[in-house]
């Protein structure tokens, strides 16, 4: 499929990735994502991928996280950077700093650490 | 030359129609070659060992998807292309292969179009399609030596695809799409129903990439099925052997 007609991965339920982190699973240690990942259950280490990240409301996630686009409905204890779009939904809790290049943040979520967005211009916006 | 191997389900009296004309459209192509036949005395291993021994280009199963599965593992390192005549019932490796039956076998090992493929290994054996683990009890899977997978719930199945389970060729007719370089790790656990009233099963999906795989074990060692024909113990190192071998296929194969 080109590129062109590929579907949304990050909004809406549907999971795209190629690496799903099931509800039942623990991952413990530097994991890097070849695709997009989706996380269900627990990470407890450090995640980067250069694709997009999907936090399920179940996945609790002790790591720093690297990725392009990345949707919170979890819970994170640790740092993330984000090329892309962080969208926290309402039902996210994150603990720890976090920098990206756009945010968007539902009522109810929970961010407790230093916030930085638009990394790429030159005027940083921090909270 | 080519080395034909005849297993049990070729050799079935039900099939000596269908052995006689295959024999016959063989002779017809040119391709004829030494036949041997599996039994008891003869296992595949000593057949094979023969095979290479008399440096022939081609060896062609002949008989059943177990049979050609075995011969992968033993052939693996060897530098000859392997062919395969279905005589089984419902061969999920002859539909992943592109050949619908048995006469057109012989037509698409004329043609000689072939398809090399990555393969598994597993300690020292081969594997095309799949590694399924027997328990997730106690089970510890680490990948690329950087971090580790493991499961909270005991039930369910793991496996460490290549190719993959091919069953899913009944759901996914367009065919399988190994992701090259990668073995793929998939784990399924069921979460038993916590009261009466919620009697399904949940069951949950784990699928990561990895190109080295190492299964071990907290307590007892746990068996690994390579392609369903040869079991292993863990602990167990896996890896992926890009373009290690080569197979005939026709031009309706599912295997891109």
């Amino acid at each position: 499929m080109s590129k062109m007609f590929a579907p949304t991965k990050i909004e809406g339920s549907g999971t795209m990735a190629g690496t799903v982190i099931g509800e039942a699973i623990k991952i413990e240690g530097s994991f890097t994502g070849s695709g997009d990942v989706t996380v269900k259950g627990m990470v407890v280490g450090s995640l980067n991928t250069d694709h997009d990240v999907i936090i399920e409301t179940s996945a609790k996630v002790e790591a720093d996280i690297v990725a392009n686009n990345l949707s919170v409905a979890g819970e994170i204890k640790g740092n993330v950077t984000c090329r892309g779009c962080l969208t926290v939904k309402s039902t996210a809790r994150i603990y720890g700093d976090v920098t990206a290049e756009v945010l968007a943040v539902e009522s109810g979520a929970t961010i407790q650490g230093r916030c930085t967005t638009g990394t790429k211009s030159t005027t940083d916006t921090t909270n | 030359m080519f080395f034909y191997i005849y297993d049990e389900h070729a050799v079935a009296p039900t099939q000596a129609a269908a052995l006689a004309r295959v024999e016959a459209r063989i002779i017809e192509l040119g391709i004829n070659g030494r036949v041997e036949k599996l039994g008891p005395l003869r296992n595949i291993k000593s057949l094979l060992d023969l095979a290479i021994k008399q440096k022939v280009h081609t060896v062609v199963v002949v008989g059943s998807d177990e049979t050609l599965l075995r011969t992968v593992n033993i052939l693996a390192t060897a530098d000859l292309v392997i062919g395969y005549i279905p005589f089984a019932e419902q061969s999920l490796l002859a539909k992943l292969l592109g050949i619908p039956d048995t006469f057109e076998a012989c037509n698409i090992l004329s043609r000689r179009i072939t398809k090399t493929v990555d393969l598994g290994k597993a300690n020292q054996n081969y594997f095309l399609t799949t590694a399924r683990c027997g328990s997730l009890t106690g089970l510890r899977i680490r990948c690329n030596d950087a971090y580790t997978v493991a499961t909270l719930q005991p039930t369910g199945t793991a496996r460490i695809d290549v190719l993959g389970d091919l069953t899913q060729l009944a759901t996914t007719p367009t065919g399988i799409e190994a992701q090259p370089g990668q073995l793929r790790v998939e784990i399924t656990t069921e979460t038993t129903p916590s009261s009466w009233l919620k009697r399904t099963a949940v069951s949950d999906h784990t699928s990561v990439t990895a190109e080295r795989v190492v299964i071990d074990h907290d307590v007892e060692p746990i068996p690994v099925t390579l392609d369903g024909v040869t079991t292993l113990k863990t602990p167990l190192t896996i890896t992926l052997k890009s373009k290690q071998l080569r197979l005939i296929v026709g031009k309706d194969r599912l295997l891109h």
